[in-house]
């Protein structure tokens, strides 16, 4: 009917688009108040940060900022959350972009069922067309979003993907060294984790005998979580990206209407 | 109407301060252009466009939205200037309704390289290879019951597209003859039978991830001429302009079935001069279809699409049929640099086709810059192959605020 031209997403490829939901899913870890004691074995302290509660909803300002050579890009967006599929529910996701100006607007809606599968839809203001996503694809190792985080690290790791060693226990804090069990584009990773809230608090990511990357997490008490405020990912090649977390709302209830392809667009 | 449109975006934007939640954005992006075979790089039409968005009632729980933009074009070839609007809405949330009305673009298409179902907006083809929507005055009104939703829209006005630049036509072959042609073009005065109007019908399944089924109808003009030659002597000819009232009826599909990939199909009949839909007159019913597979790997996508054309013909000529695939590869090269190649084989014609190459840096926030080309090939009788000599490059620094 008509010639040749292209919609243009943009620099928010849906792939990069979609994994920076996960991100609200392995930052949500609520804490426990659990007193430091003696030290425990490996497994248990993973256990206890695993089983932390999240909140059953939230919505968080998250502005991300990548840094190289002196020079950085932001983009800031708010995420609207719920559900837990650990609870059997599927958890949904909504955000929209709040800046850069060329992005702004645009929005992201996914639903992750807890069978594991994903519905992902994106709405491009500027198209005025809501596009469905496919996900799934084997592209973990990527970077996200162009920056020093992959998609795997995004999305976080399972518990059951590793083989746990204690290496140190100091000043309340564990060292813990995580062995993949398959194929996860790490040698090792190394967690610090702090006993009395049983968050971690840095990881190194290691490759081949070299450490290529290191995170570190700040956290901040928001009624009765203990969330990230702010976490910084630094690669050996002088990059880093920072993500900082602002105006949390947890526990609201947030009704089925923000959902929806119709809450998308608006 | 561009006048009232023009004061109804000023008023609202002074009207901002009482609505909640107004926001002032805009760009500016200036182009440099360069066709191929010339040695210097023209400027083109550097933009500046302006808009102003908000939403009525308490920012929590809005009880509506509106939009306006304005558009300003100059054009250092012939140092004109024009201002324009562009989408310029108000929305009101009325239970499982939303009603908007104003400039608006309607897109129902799923597909990506051509849209079958966008019937609704005219278009701006001034460069064809890279077609925009042009907004028009509707009404329009979404109905959402849960997965299900209906969009239906009354536009009382018709608008024509804006044709390509002569260099992208073919040569008129009377003229070439040497007649002298008079040209009528009788374009639709508003009269309440030229009322378009139309709905899209979308209902999303709960099927591995996702499964959107869409049926579309639309009733209106087109917004682009057919040409009915009548000879008039030895060496003079009349051409009617004439805009076909046209009723199209449209199915599309989306099912992302996982592990990375998605499906899509997209097919419109159009039935014309109000002739059957089941047994449509000579030239008087077409039939256009996209389906396509898009994947993705790492942080580049790739897309395929197969077009299809058909268009009833008469019983001289027959009905003619085109067979067209489409890929497209595209992603990001670390946070600030995007590449997308995209090309496309007719095959109908003994084989033309055109590859586009593009590629954007962002300098900062909200700074890019961007290239883009497009190139032609295949004999000069066929489709693409016709515009081998108007291959073409631009170079575009835009800033958003």
């Amino acid at each position: 009917m008509t010639d040749f031209a292209f919609p243009r997403l943009g620099r928010m490829t849906p792939r990069a688009v979609a994994l920076i939901l996960a991100a609200f899913a392995t930052l949500t870890i609520g804490g426990q108040d659990v007193a430091a004691q003696a030290p425990l074995d490996a497994g248990t302290v993973m256990d206890r940060m695993y089983a932390s509660p999240k909140p059953k909803s939230s919505i968080i300002t998250m502005t991300m900022v990548i840094s190289k050579n002196g020079q950085s890009l932001s983009r800031t967006l708010t995420t609207w959350m719920t559900g837990d599929n650990a609870r059997g529910e599927s958890e949904r996701t909504l955000m929209k972009f709040l800046s850069p100006a060329d992005v702004k607007g645009s929005g992201f809606f996914t639903t992750k069922r807890p069978d594991g599968s994903t519905e992902s839809l994106l709405w491009l203001p500027a198209l005025g067309k809501v596009r469905r996503l496919g996900s799934g694809g084997s592209d973990q190792d990527s970077p996200f979003f162009g920056s020093d985080f992959t998609n795997r690290d995004i999305n976080g790791f399972a518990e059951a993907d590793f083989d746990y060693a204690m290496s140190g226990f100091e000043g309340g804090t564990y060292v813990i060294v995580a062995t993949p069990r398959k194929g996860l584009g790490y040698e090792k990773l190394v967690y610090w984790i702090d006993s009395s809230s049983w968050k971690y608090t840095k990881i190194e990511y290691w490759r081949s005998g070299k450490l290529v990357k290191s995170q570190a997490v700040a956290y901040t008490a928001v009624g009765a979580y203990l969330m990230p405020s702010k976490i910084v990912m630094t690669s050996s090649s002088g990059s880093s990206t920072s993500l900082t977390f602002t105006d949390y709302k947890l526990d609201q209830v947030l009704g089925d209407q923000i959902f929806t392809e119709r809450y998308l667009k608006q | 109407m561009k006048r009232f449109l023009i004061t109804l975006f000023i008023s609202a934007s002074l009207c901002a301060p009482w609505l909640s939640a107004q926001d002032f954005s805009g760009s500016m992006e200036a182009r440099l252009g360069w066709s191929w075979g010339a040695s210097d790089l023209a400027p083109q039409t550097q933009v500046a466009e302006g808009r102003v968005d908000g939403r009525i009632g308490p920012a929590d729980l809005p009880c509506g939205q509106y939009s306006a933009r304005v558009k300003v074009v100059f054009d250092p070839a012939t140092a004109a200037s024009s201002l324009s609007l562009g989408e310029a809405w108000i929305k009101l949330f009325a239970g499982p309704f939303d009603l908007s009305f104003g400039n608006q673009v309607v897109a129902w298409s799923v597909c990506d390289a051509f849209w079958p179902s966008d019937v609704v907006n005219p278009w701006d083809m001034s460069l064809p290879v890279d077609p925009v929507r042009m907004p028009v005055p509707l009404a329009r009104a979404l109905w959402t019951c849960g997965p299900i939703s209906l969009d239906l829209v009354v536009h009382p006005w018709w608008f024509a597209a804006v044709t390509p630049a002569s260099r992208w036509l073919p040569s008129n072959a009377l003229a070439d003859a040497g007649f002298t042609l008079t040209f009528a073009d009788n374009k639709p005065a508003f009269d309440w039978e030229n009322v378009a109007y139309g709905g899209h019908l979308k209902a999303s399944v709960d099927l591995l991830q996702g499964l959107d089924l869409g049926a579309t109808f639309h009733r209106g003009r087109l917004s682009t001429a057919r040409s009915v030659v009548a000879i008039t002597g030895m060496s003079s000819a009349a051409i009617d302009l004439e805009y076909d009232p046209a009723t199209m009826v449209g199915a599309d599909l989306v099912l992302a079935p996982g592990a990375g990939f998605l499906l899509k199909t997209e097919w419109a009949y159009t039935a014309l001069r109000d002739t059957s839909l089941l047994e449509p007159e000579a030239d008087a019913a077409t039939l256009e279809g996209v389906s396509g597979l898009e994947y993705s790997i790492g942080s580049f996508q790739v897309i395929g699409e197969y077009v299809y054309d058909w268009a009833k013909g008469n019983t001289a000529l027959g009905d003619t049929e085109r067979h067209s695939a489409v890929l497209i590869l595209s992603g990001d090269v670390g946070s600030r640099l995007s590449l997308k190649v995209a090309g496309i084989y007719d095959f109908s014609d003994g084989g033309s086709g055109m590859v586009t190459p593009q590629i954007s840096y962002t300098l900062a926030d909200g700074l890019s810059l961007a290239c883009v080309s497009w190139f032609f090939m295949g004999d000069p009788a066929t489709r693409y192959g016709a515009w081998k000599d108007n291959a073409l490059g631009r170079i575009s620094l835009k800033y958003s605020f």
